[in-house]
């Protein structure tokens, strides 16, 4: 289903987000580089301000920020994100949080609903590389990841909502953890969808070793632990010993998450950031009828005749 | 669009949707940088990823790797064998002598040809007048205290077509484009660089030169700028001098955030790599 070229009576806080999710219990601050990239030679160049929700580990709303900075086209800015937390009154300290900066045009700043452009919108997003940093004080470890959080969740812009991840960036080492944070969002402030990801953790050859499940509440993360997830089934070691390396295949049928793989030293505090691909960065025109037909092979071939696990096997609940 | 332009067309794309349709869509090798010297060391990681697409499918893929040293000179390939759902786990410490190669750092590039079976499938593949397959895959940074950092690929080899039948291939690699002026979305903190390396490559088969350089924030201030000049599958390190990075709180007090740029990009998506470090804090490897 194309996408419609005016999409009405959109939040337009939504318009360009930037989500990501804090990592305080790891210990880590987050900064953020955010842009207004559609730079002034373009017709679609405008100002922007930037707002800020905060919301909890469930998923709840603790508050949105008045705008707080404006962004000439083609600016960009780093902010502090745990000193500009607060702007909103009621975050709680050391807690898991999902944050969300809007940049909206300034036409719309005070607007709760407009019609708006898909054009406008589309060209935002993917101008809108934001750069996600984690630092660690005062080791002054550093690490990032560009990303865009464009359109998700949302049934006025995509037919499909469905996640598959492949990512061969399972390590899990004496010092060394392999962190799957999955991010569940919209671009409706109405969503309210829990999304599941079954998931297995493979090994080099293929060979099926662990399978689990965890569910992420709407406007939420959940940060899965290869480690603890081995460590549940009993075997971490066995899993080292044959190198301590292989594949985290996820699964979601009913709904999108955004995953990012954090590939973390527990002794010195580095920790590796990055994000996995979708299809079409392997196979150009995926999508449709063949997506669709290639998830239900992937949900009978990998996770239809397993007996459920115990209990999701995440590091919070 | 003339009659001849037209025509020209249209057999182009009826030549892409058979040769695709028929399982030889054509197929694009992304690359990465690679370093084993500076105290790290460079691991690639790439799954079949045929497998989940067609999960039926219980044949093995074909992973194509060449290696390239940093003049661009080709140091060699190989070939590994990925079961269904399986990864490759590749130190490039462990490569490297097995090509005969003494390079420290270069360019690797890495198609996976499918399986028979998996190719007989290709009739599903949406577009196939457009389709293009690709093996992007990611390599891990680490250093001796296993600090490690990922990055993804985000351009292929230049000039190199994998798959299709001669004419496609013919069709797809005339020209390799060039990239556009290019500033990073990544804004660093001007005052605590301990350390900073601006990687450059050229993924193209022809030699290309940029300027790359640090830059303030608005762009209105050059912090540091150089001409690199690379030779076809070349990188070239640029490390910005250390006394110069510890002028730059003094030089420009008003500069608190920097980012790096190039331009032009050597190719579409030629972005270089950022090593930096910031005071007494481990490596930093992403891309720009």
């Amino acid at each position: 289903m194309p996408p419609p070229s005016t999409i009405p009576d959109f939040d337009p806080r939504f318009f360009r987000p930037c989500t990501f999710p804090l990592l305080r219990e790891l210990g880590y601050g987050t900064r953020v580089s955010v842009n207004n990239g559609v730079g002034p030679g373009s017709p679609l160049a405008m100002p922007m301000t930037v707002s800020m929700s905060v919301y909890d580990n469930h998923g709840g709303l603790i508050g949105t920020s008045e705008p707080f900075i404006s962004l000439a086209p083609g600016e960009i800015v780093k902010l502090d994100i745990d000193a500009e937390l607060e702007r909103v009154p009621g975050v709680p300290g050391g807690s898991a949080l999902l944050v969300m900066l809007h940049v909206v045009p300034d036409k719309w700043a005070h607007t709760p609903q407009v019609d708006i452009p898909a054009a406008e919108m589309i060209a935002h997003v993917q101008a809108s590389d934001d750069f996600i940093e984690y630092h660690q004080r005062p080791k002054g470890v550093v690490t990032g990841v560009a990303y865009q959080t464009g359109p998700l969740n949302d049934a006025r812009l995509s037919s499909t909502r469905t996640t598959v991840c492949q990512a061969p960036k399972v390590i899990v080492t004496e010092p060394v953890d392999t962190l799957f944070s999955l991010m569940n969002i919209s671009t409706r402030s109405d969503y309210s969808d829990i999304v599941r990801m079954d998931y297995w953790i493979l090994g080099p050859g293929g060979e099926r070793i662990v399978r689990s499940f965890v569910e992420v509440p709407p406007f939420s993360f959940r940060l899965v632990s290869a480690t603890k997830t081995l460590e549940e089934a009993g075997l971490l070691e066995e899993y080292r010993e044959r190198g301590g390396v292989g594949m985290f295949l996820g699964l979601s049928v009913n709904g999108t998450l955004v995953p990012i793989s954090l590939t973390r030293n527990r002794s010195t505090g580095a920790i590796a950031c990055d994000h996995t691909l979708p299809p079409v960065f392997y196979l150009s025109t995926w999508g449709g009828d063949a997506r669709r037909r290639a998830n239900e092979r992937l949900a009978r071939e990998f996770f239809a005749d397993v007996a459920q696990p115990r209990s999701p096997e995440v590091i919070r609940s | 669009m003339s009659f001849v332009t037209d025509t020209r067309a249209r057999l182009a794309d009826g030549a892409r949707r058979r040769a695709a349709t028929s399982g030889r869509p054509p197929r694009l090798a992304y690359t990465h940088y690679f370093i084993e010297t500076e105290g790290l060391h460079s691991r690639i990681h790439l799954q079949n990823f045929y497998s989940t697409f067609w999960p039926q499918v219980h044949e093995p893929a074909t992973a194509h790797i060449t290696i390239f040293g940093a003049e661009g000179r080709r140091q060699g390939a190989t070939t590994r064998s990925l079961p269904p759902f399986g990864s490759l786990f590749l130190e490039l410490s462990d490569l490297l002598p097995k090509l005969d190669s003494t390079a420290t750092e270069g360019l690797v590039a890495i198609d996976l040809e499918p399986a028979p079976a998996v190719a007989a499938q290709f009739h599903e593949l949406p577009d196939a007048d457009r389709v293009e397959v690709k093996t992007p895959f990611w390599m891990a940074y680490y250093d001796g205290d296993e600090n490690f950092m990922y990055v993804h690929s985000i351009d292929v080899l230049g000039g190199e077509v994998f798959g299709a039948p001669a004419l496609v291939r013919w069709a797809m690699t005339r020209t390799v484009g060039h990239g556009e002026r290019w500033r990073s979305w990544r804004l660093l903190e001007a005052d605590r660089l301990a350390d900073l390396q601006i990687v450059c490559l050229n993924t193209s088969p022809d030699a290309r030169r940029s300027t790359v350089g640090v830059y303030s924030s608005d762009d209105a201030v050059t912090m540091y700028e150089a001409e690199v000049e690379l030779a076809p599958r070349a990188v070239a390190r640029v490390r910005v001098p250390s006394d110069e990075l510890s002028t730059w709180p003094q030089r420009h007090p008003e500069t608190r955030h920097v980012r790096v740029g190039m331009d032009p990009l050597m190719t579409a998506n030629g972005k270089p790599y950022v090593m930096m470090r910031y005071t007494d804090g481990p490596p930093s490897l992403h891309h720009g």
